[in-house]
């Protein structure tokens, strides 16, 4: 297969653009679309194919996360804490990637892919409501208030130790993988958190491209991250998000579970195919 | 003393800016790149075996174009670590200790993940 440069980038540029709608809008970064686009569709290296996909999730993050400030979603106290484990996961999971093999990275996105969707199709809004909160919430105050109906409402903290682990893992498959890992950070603030579903969300979109820098580093120094490859997954991912934030209240969240779901099995299905077959 | 939302504000603009400059930085690198050789045939199987090495210790002054958009990414990257610097001051404004060692920790992993490079 051989096209001209013009080409590449413009095909890339349109995929990259669905890559930063999905990522904004779903909280799970572009990587999940950006890294089969680049290794199924166009053969590259998937060491380069995480080098783009490193900065689409920060560009997502950086493009949502100014919008979702500016609305006062965020929790800033709960990221920074919860950070503190993804970049050291981050640092690990980019420290190992030149040791694993192709094959098995291709095998364990696979696994991501549709342990993501599980994650992604599962999820329920929680219904609990809670008036006490944990120990090391209290300690680092990181309760908070959010709007419902015009309405400043508190919300409580729950399950403090099991978030921070997750955390860790979460940083762990960023680095290795060249993801935002956003669905197992949405899943530890929703799941293990308790927080109402738009905290989660954005304050996930304020931390990937924090745990994401982390890893770029280490991915710039073993050049992982080709200009040519990147330029035009930044600029679409940018231009995609910018579109995620402000249809985002526009759609249904179940439809758009669904939807994701069914996409990251087929490149799930995909990806261990190749993997299976050698085709990477 | 900066309240937490001015502080978010802050954050907001900061994430604007940065992500304005890289985008213009790259988008000009990738024009200019695209125009004098964007009718060249790319070999993809060859790209992907490739090594193209920007080790951001050793880079390449010398094509201007690619290093535009090298330096669009790293105004990117910069920008993150940009973001936590000032959650350090905002802490620290507050006297908000522990998250202001918080913050530092995750700028010290950041900036090491960088400085540290083979």
């Amino acid at each position: 297969m051989s096209v001209t440069l013009l080409i590449f980038a413009i095909i890339l540029f349109f995929f990259s653009i669905l890559a930063g709608l999905l990522g904004s809008l779903t909280g799970l970064g572009g990587g999940v679309v950006v890294i089969p686009v680049l290794v199924l569709l166009f053969h590259i290296n998937i060491h380069y194919a995480m080098g783009a996909s490193i900065i689409s999730v920060i560009a997502t993050s950086s493009g949502s996360a100014a919008a979702y400030m500016r609305e006062g979603y965020t929790n800033l106290r709960i990221g920074m804490f919860l950070e503190t484990a993804a970049v050291v996961g981050a640092f690990c999971g980019a420290l190992l990637i030149a040791l694993i093999s192709k094959t098995i990275l291709a095998i364990l996105f696979s696994l991501i892919m549709f342990f993501s969707a599980y994650l992604t199709i599962m999820r329920r809004e929680e219904k609990d409501q809670f008036t006490t909160s944990h120990v090391w919430a209290e300690y680092f105050n990181l309760n908070g208030t959010h709007a419902v109906a015009n309405q400043q409402t508190p919300y409580y903290v729950q399950n403090v130790p099991i978030a921070f682990f997750i955390m860790y893992i979460a940083g762990l498959f960023s680095g290795l993988l060249g993801i935002g890992s956003g669905a197992l950070k949405v899943l530890s603030m929703d799941q293990a958190l308790r927080l109402p579903y738009k905290v989660s969300t954005t304050t996930s979109n304020f931390m990937i491209g924090i745990t994401a820098a982390v890893s770029a580093g280490i991915y710039f120094a073993q050049g992982y991250i080709h200009p040519f490859i990147t330029f035009p997954v930044m600029l679409g991912v940018i231009v995609g998000s910018y579109l995620g934030a402000k249809i985002l209240t526009k759609i249904h969240n179940r439809v758009l579970r669904i939807i994701f779901s069914i996409a990251i099995c087929f490149v799930g299905v995909e990806m261990l195919y190749k993997a299976l077959t050698g085709a990477i | 003393m900066i309240s937490s939302n001015k502080m978010q504000a802050n954050l907001a603009i900061i994430l604007l800016l940065g992500t304005l400059i890289a985008t213009v930085l790259v988008l000009i690198g990738g024009s200019i790149f695209l125009w004098h050789h964007g009718q060249e045939v790319l070999q993809l199987k060859l790209l992907g075996t490739s090594h193209f090495n920007i080790n951001i210790r050793h880079l390449d002054f010398s094509y201007s174009p690619l290093f535009l958009i090298v330096l669009g990414l790293l105004a990117l990257v910069a920008t993150q670590i940009l973001r936590v610097l000032l959650l350090v001051f905002y802490y620290g404004s507050i006297r908000d200790y522990k998250f202001m060692v918080i913050s530092l920790f995750v700028l010290f992993v950041l900036l090491y993940s960088f400085i540290a490079q083979k």
